[in-house]
């Protein structure tokens, strides 16, 4: 019963969180279309919703680990192998579905070894994913032997460049893999288990939840969405070097994550946050090169809008605490 | 008897908190013996100076990040702090500023993004790495907007004698480091400042309950980080004679890689400065053995990576869930 009241007032919580990232991001599309004529047109819309797609599908996952209070460092180095991997299989003349689901194993495998690192090894998710940043990518490095990956075939671009109707086929990836992760949050057990743990991992544990298996999984989750977007990666550029792919993106999708109001202690976060969070990075980037400014400033704002993200997170939690 | 028998326990006590060290000097031993049969010019003078010089820059932001890590905090924009203040001491130099005058910006640069970083850990108590993760890119992005991407050199030629310089054949780096090294050991050992930051790691509420200015004190820990990052940040861009955008990037690994190997706590608490230094020494000595037998910096980060989760690996599963 008295679960019942807090869960109702997260969720109106929840909703209320998103109205400012939702409010701002419309602000930001303002100004840039004042500044830059052509940042509006629909054109350049669908060219910065095809920028995003694999930003956003690694921020979904970015999102539900620190939801239990993770953070995954090793994103780029991960998504960078497993689009090596998948530029390899397919130069070796792999079948193309053969070569997808064999990429999304192998990022399903990778995401659980940082899993498996951090509960069997007892090592803080910010050092495992430290070390395997460096790991992965490296791995990367010497199984491509430094050397660009690309000459892929038909079958392997159309993954990147096919349509379904009006839309490309990775932007309806997108949208599917956002509305499945927004309904199993809310209403599969094991998306509402990822509230109970990040919330309260001790109540949690004490209510009998195998949290490590949890974390586990969630890395797993990850991972996949990683590999994924690996595949991605290489079919909608058309190649891919291991040493440069992605070497950001962990910056990027934790700066969606948390600027979407997913909560560094644990326990808040929501995937239309975080897709805002995503979309709002995106408009930041494309609008700075439509307004001739230079690219240099990119990552200056994309740290101060994590910082800024982390002070609105936390006045939110002292009002949240204030209101209680 | 009995005082026989305390006295065996107490050595073996002694002994095994003195493990660490002996298997970390093992360990750099091994390093001369692999390196020095494997590749040929590892074991000349010249090399052996260039990885004190080396070991020298990454040594003195060990100093502050092991302060950070044993009061239960972690930086991991130091990387991206040396960035800024090489470029900004550099950008004076090029200008034409005297050294005094670029030294001190550089080291006012670092102070004032350590400054940053402790104010928003301290102040508004957010977790200080996901902070300077935030600072990391916030930092870096500065280092590109100021160079726009461009090295920055054309230094004066007394500038360079600050990194490859040297009194009675010691180089000025590795004096500056040792007596930085002697003096943070005595503040750490026997001051009231290292007391306190111990207690923080150990357990904040204790030690803000006991009359700790904690906040004060993290602002104090972050500022110390920023100022002394700068120092060794103008002997890497005076020994390499140019300063990139890019400068220091990935020197956050080999530090905090350093300090765990040589024994602090990840949750901060304990750990010995020492310990820090011989893992200094181990990580250098492998980069630089490493080179010499032509492995290329990224398949060496695989190699830090590994020693990273071995250091702190907890099989007994003593620490608490994460």
């Amino acid at each position: 019963m008295r679960l019942d009241r807090r869960d109702s007032l997260l969720h109106s919580a929840l909703g209320r969180k998103e109205m400012p990232i939702i409010l701002f991001t419309v602000l930001v599309y303002a100004g840039f279309s004042v500044m830059a004529p052509n940042f509006s047109t629909l054109n350049n819309a669908a060219v910065i919703a095809q920028q995003i797609t694999i930003n956003g599908i690694v921020a979904l996952g970015m999102t539900i680990v620190i939801m239990i209070g993770g953070m995954d460092l090793s994103v780029g180095s991960l998504l960078s192998l497993c689009g090596v991997l998948a530029g390899m299989m397919d130069n070796a003349g792999l079948p193309v579905p053969v070569t997808v689901v064999l990429t999304l194993l192998a990022g399903t495998a990778l995401g659980a070894v940082n899993g498996l690192l951090i509960v069997k090894l007892h090592i803080p998710d910010i050092i495992v994913t430290l070390a395997t940043m460096n790991i992965f990518r490296g791995i990367a490095v010497m199984i491509t032997r430094s050397q660009w990956i690309t000459d892929f075939s038909s079958g392997f671009l159309r993954i990147g460049s096919g349509k379904g109707g009006f839309f490309s086929v990775p932007i309806l990836l997108y949208v599917l893999l956002a509305v499945v992760f927004a309904a199993g949050l809310k209403w599969l057990p094991f998306g509402r288990l990822l509230y109970a743990v990040g919330g309260n991992r001790e109540a949690a544990s004490l209510m009998g939840l195998d949290v490590a298996r949890v974390k586990v999984k969630v890395y797993m989750i990850d991972g996949f969405l990683l590999g994924l977007a690996g595949l991605l990666f290489a079919s909608m550029f058309g190649s891919i070097q291991a040493a440069t792919a992605a070497t950001s993106m962990q910056f990027q999708t934790m700066g969606s994550a948390l600027i979407g109001g997913a909560n560094i202690f644990g326990g808040g976060g929501s995937v239309l946050g975080t897709v805002f969070g995503t979309i709002l990075l995106g408009m930041i980037k494309n609008g700075l090169v439509q307004i001739h400014a230079s690219e240099y400033w990119l990552d200056f704002i994309t740290g101060t809008v994590i910082l800024l993200a982390l002070m609105v997170n936390l006045i939110q939690i002292h009002r949240k605490k204030g209101g209680v | 008897m009995e005082q026989a028998q305390t006295a065996g326990t107490r050595m073996r006590a002694a002994l095994r908190g003195q493990g660490r060290y002996v298997l970390l000097a093992g360990i750099i031993a091994g390093e001369f013996l692999l390196f020095g049969v494997a590749a040929p010019y590892f074991l000349t003078v010249e090399n052996l100076f260039n990885i004190l010089r080396q070991v020298s820059e990454i040594g003195m932001i060990s100093i502050p990040l092991t302060f950070l890590l044993l009061s239960g905090h972690m930086d991991l924009s130091v990387g991206s702090i040396v960035g800024v203040c090489g470029v900004s001491t550099g950008m004076i130099l090029r200008a034409g500023g005297s050294i005094p005058l670029a030294l001190l910006a550089g080291i006012a640069a670092g102070t004032a993004v350590g400054f940053l970083n402790g104010l928003i850990v301290g102040k508004l108590k957010i977790q200080a790495v996901v902070v300077t993760i935030g600072t990391q890119v916030l930092f870096r992005g500065l280092c590109y907007i100021l160079t726009s991407g461009r090295a920055v050199s054309g230094y004066p030629a007394a500038f360079f004698t600050l990194g490859t310089g040297d009194v009675l054949g010691v180089p000025i780096s590795v004096i500056v480091l040792l007596v930085m090294y002697a003096a943070a050991w005595l503040v750490l050992e026997k001051s009231w400042f290292g007391r306190y930051v111990l207690a923080i790691g150990n357990n904040q509420n204790t030690a803000r309950y006991s009359g700790i200015r904690v906040d004060r004190m993290k602002i104090a820990l972050f500022t110390l980080c920023g100022a002394l990052t700068a120092v060794a940040s103008a002997f890497l861009i005076s020994r390499l004679s140019s300063a990139e955008a890019t400068l220091g990037s990935g020197y956050e690994l080999d530090i905090i890689t350093a300090a765990l190997i040589g024994g602090i706590d990840i949750n901060g608490g304990s750990g010995k400065l020492q310990g820090t230094f011989l893992g200094i020494l181990i990580i250098g000595i492998l980069r630089n053995g490493l080179n010499m037998m032509g492995l290329s910096v990224i398949y060496q980060s695989i190699i830090l990576g590994a020693l990273l989760l071995a250091a702190v690996a907890d099989l007994g599963g003593k620490r608490a869930k994460p």
